[in-house]
């Protein structure tokens, strides 16, 4: 069957190359700045030219300059296609770099410090009671893919707060999940053996890694000690690192949106470039989220039409390098609920995908990531919905053509009974759960529910009366263990 | 010595310069006043011309008229002016009398800079002297420096989650020297919230630049 499927993109070859050849000269003439003297020993046993800058505070500024074949070997032996794991091999993703549409997927968003309570309406501080929420939900949203964790929990010690998301994420969802590996080196050994115990062993979780980590560099063009160091080591354990990069057009990158796409692709050559000097063939994902600075208020806008743009440009730039893409999707800066965050999502989620990035992180997420709900997030599984059905184009051959089946019914006729309509009707039309469809008495006698209410009722549903995909009580206790010798560590508990 | 017409020539343009954001030219008016006025002058000069053009920008920029990187350029071609008169300055006993001083970092193990440019061109827009720090700045280096400059309030930022715990290192650090009363203590940044305020026991949290301002104003003038 022939599908005509809709896409998007920007750039011409030209306009990549222009892109392409503009990092690779800003990486040899004015380099990256990292403040690891641990990394920076690692580049020059490998050739590469790090020189100090300076100090700030009691860190050693390193300024790290990459030449032409450096990048382009790393380019070469960076993976083309990633396999992501699940707890179970049904929820496995695997990450195209040419963008298949098969593989495109979706998921949440947030490491959010506020939460918008789906029972009292309060808008307060989020709790590791929260976060589990968030991933029992995600578990039992058909249409989402994966779990980019959503909560930055306020009521457990800060000196091992990944380790209690990384916890909780684990025994409350069987899906992928994502976020920052660790906020303190000493921590990460931690995380790699819990993952481990959840894949049943160091191997497995090589092969199907339940996590991927995402790496922020500090816009425009800097790497941090803790990121650069967990880079390296997550690429010499052969696990999965998203390069993060996060400029905002006229803040961290210039306002122009052809150059925070540069920002953004030199940032992603450097990061490939430090995990394939650290282990070649460690996978490394493209993570061009950029985005603007609203000049009114200087906040970050990620509800801008701009926004959309430059994830389809980044996502471009991820394909000319066959290199899979993790995007920012939909994602809104409105405070609550409305017609801003429905559009906001939806119009930047669409560009995104029609342009094929595989890892589309959005649902749930408020107030410019500021805040996360439960609601939403339901509502965002709707969003996710439709815009399946878009991507899934339109089917097109005889069946679906339907010429003799015009020609039996005939003017004035109808379709309404027809084994035709019967045989297709599932797969052809999107149906969703929240919107309002029927008329207005129907919907009056259903209770007059706005979409928010509908959510919440869905959200509660779900989290109240569905299965937990529960981790194993065995597994549970192990990782407790690992948490609380991390905590004996930091000399808590 | 200018004449009155002079003077009042002088601080029109220096006005201009920062509203329309021409460092060229409020470098080069620095640069005559510094050698043909007195230091008496001087003093009117940036109280009446570049703060005062300061000033304009930042209540265009409240009303959105002008953008906020306009006022962080604005701020900074103020910085580049008052840096020639203060060399000047320096050498006579005329003393300026900013609204209040203020010393703003962000906090140590943080890394980001945005924010805090931003609060820091606001307070500089509402007539306070502000000496940025930049970022990570260890906690005894800001308390040092706030110290040292007789500042009266302390701009603590921390994007992170993760940092937020030296906003409060400064305070208790304050506490335990018995300097806590001399400084007003002012958090923000986007991991820091009210509560997190009042918690750690800082006098106030700003929100957003333009809150950060008004509360510095309403701080010093309590």
């Amino acid at each position: 069957m022939r599908t005509a499927v809709p896409k998007m993109g920007l750039l011409d070859t030209a306009a990549k190359e222009r892109i392409h050849e503009a990092s690779l000269s800003i990486l040899e003439e004015t380099g990256i700045q990292i403040d690891s003297q641990k990394v920076a020993i690692t580049l020059q046993e490998h050739d590469i030219r790090c020189e100090v800058t300076g100090k700030q505070g009691d860190r050693t500024l390193w300024r790290v300059k990459f030449d032409r074949d450096t990048i382009m070997k790393s380019l070469k032996t960076a993976p083309k296609t990633i396999t992501l794991g699940g707890r179970d091999t049904k929820h496995d993703l695997y990450l195209d770099g040419k963008g298949s549409p098969d593989s495109v997927y979706f998921g949440t968003l947030g490491s959010a410090p506020v939460v918008h309570d789906i029972e009292t309406g309060e808008r307060r501080l989020g709790t590791l009671k929260d976060l589990a929420q968030f991933a029992r939900l995600t578990q039992q949203l058909e249409q989402l893919d994966f779990f980019h964790v959503s909560v930055m929990p306020s009521d457990v010690p800060n000196s091992v707060v990944e380790l209690y998301r990384w916890k909780a994420t684990f025994e409350n969802t069987a899906k992928h999940s994502i976020t920052a590996a660790s906020y303190d080196a000493k921590n990460l050994p931690y995380l790699l053996e819990m993952a481990a115990v959840v894949q049943g062993g160091e191997d497995e979780l090589r092969r199907r890694p339940i996590f991927t980590a995402t790496e922020c560099p500090i816009a425009p063009l800097f790497f941090a000690e803790r990121s650069a160091e967990n880079m390296v080591e997550l690429a010499r354990a052969g696990l999965p690192v998203i390069i993060y990069s996060e400029p905002f057009a006229g803040a961290s990158s210039p306002v122009t949106l052809a150059g925070t796409i540069l920002v953004t692709n030199a940032e992603q050559l450097a990061g490939i470039a430090l995990t394939q000097i650290a282990n070649p063939g460690a996978p490394v994902i493209y993570g061009g989220v950029s985005t603007t600075m609203d000049i009114r208020t200087g906040n970050i806008s990620f509800g801008s039409p701009e926004t959309g743009l430059l994830n389809v440009a980044t996502t471009e730039m991820a394909r000319f390098y066959e290199m899979p893409k993790e995007g920012s999707g939909g994602r809104t800066d409105s405070k609550l609920l409305d017609c801003q965050a429905g559009f906001e999502k939806q119009g930047n989620l669409l560009l995104a995908v029609l342009a094929g990035a595989n890892l589309n992180n959005c649902a749930g997420t408020l107030e410019s990531n500021y805040a996360v709900s439960l609601a939403q997030l339901v509502i965002d599984d709707d969003i996710v919905k439709r815009t399946k059905r878009m991507l899934a184009g339109i089917a097109l051959d005889e069946e679906t053509l339907a010429v003799d089946l015009i020609k039996e019914i005939g003017p004035g006729g109808q379709y309404l009974g027809n084994q035709h309509t019967l045989t297709h009707m599932r797969q052809e039309l999107c149906l969703s759960d929240l919107c309002s469809k029927g008329t207005y008495e129907d919907w009056v006698k259903k209770g007059s529910l706005s979409l928010e209410q509908m959510a919440q009722k869905k959200a509660l549903e779900l989290l109240n009366f569905s299965e937990p995909a529960s981790l194993e009580p065995a597994a549970v206790k192990e990782l407790e263990k690992i948490l609380k010798s991390a905590e004996k560590m930091h000399g808590i508990g | 010595m200018v004449t009155e017409a002079q003077e009042h020539g002088l601080q029109e343009k220096a006005k201009e310069s920062i509203i329309t954001l021409n460092k060229a030219a409020a470098i080069q008016i620095a640069e005559q006043a510094s050698s043909e006025m007195s230091a008496s002058e001087l003093v009117d000069l940036i109280e009446g011309g570049f703060k005062a053009g300061l000033m304009v920008v930042g209540d265009r920029f409240g009303k959105g008229d002008m953008f906020l990187p306009e006022l962080v350029a604005a701020a900074e071609t103020m910085k580049s002016s008052l840096a020639i008169l203060e060399i000047k300055l320096r050498e006579s006993d005329v003393t300026q009398e900013p609204l209040g001083k203020i010393v703003i970092a962000t906090v140590k193990g943080d890394l980001h800079d945005i924010g805090k440019t931003m609060v820091s061109s606001l307070l500089m827009a509402n007539g306070f002297e502000v000496i940025d720090l930049g970022i990570d700045v260890a906690t005894l280096n800001i308390i040092e420096t706030a110290r040292k400059n007789k500042a009266d309030m302390i701009c603590l930022s921390a994007l992170l989650t993760t940092t937020i715990g030296a906003q409060k290192e400064v305070i208790d650090a304050l506490q335990e020297m018995g300097r806590r009363e001399d400084f007003k203590v002012m958090i923000g940044g986007a991991a820091s919230s009210k509560n997190w305020a009042e918690e750690i026991g800082a006098d106030a949290y700003g929100a957003d630049a333009q809150e950060a301002a008004e509360i510095a104003l309403d701080l010093s003038t309590k």
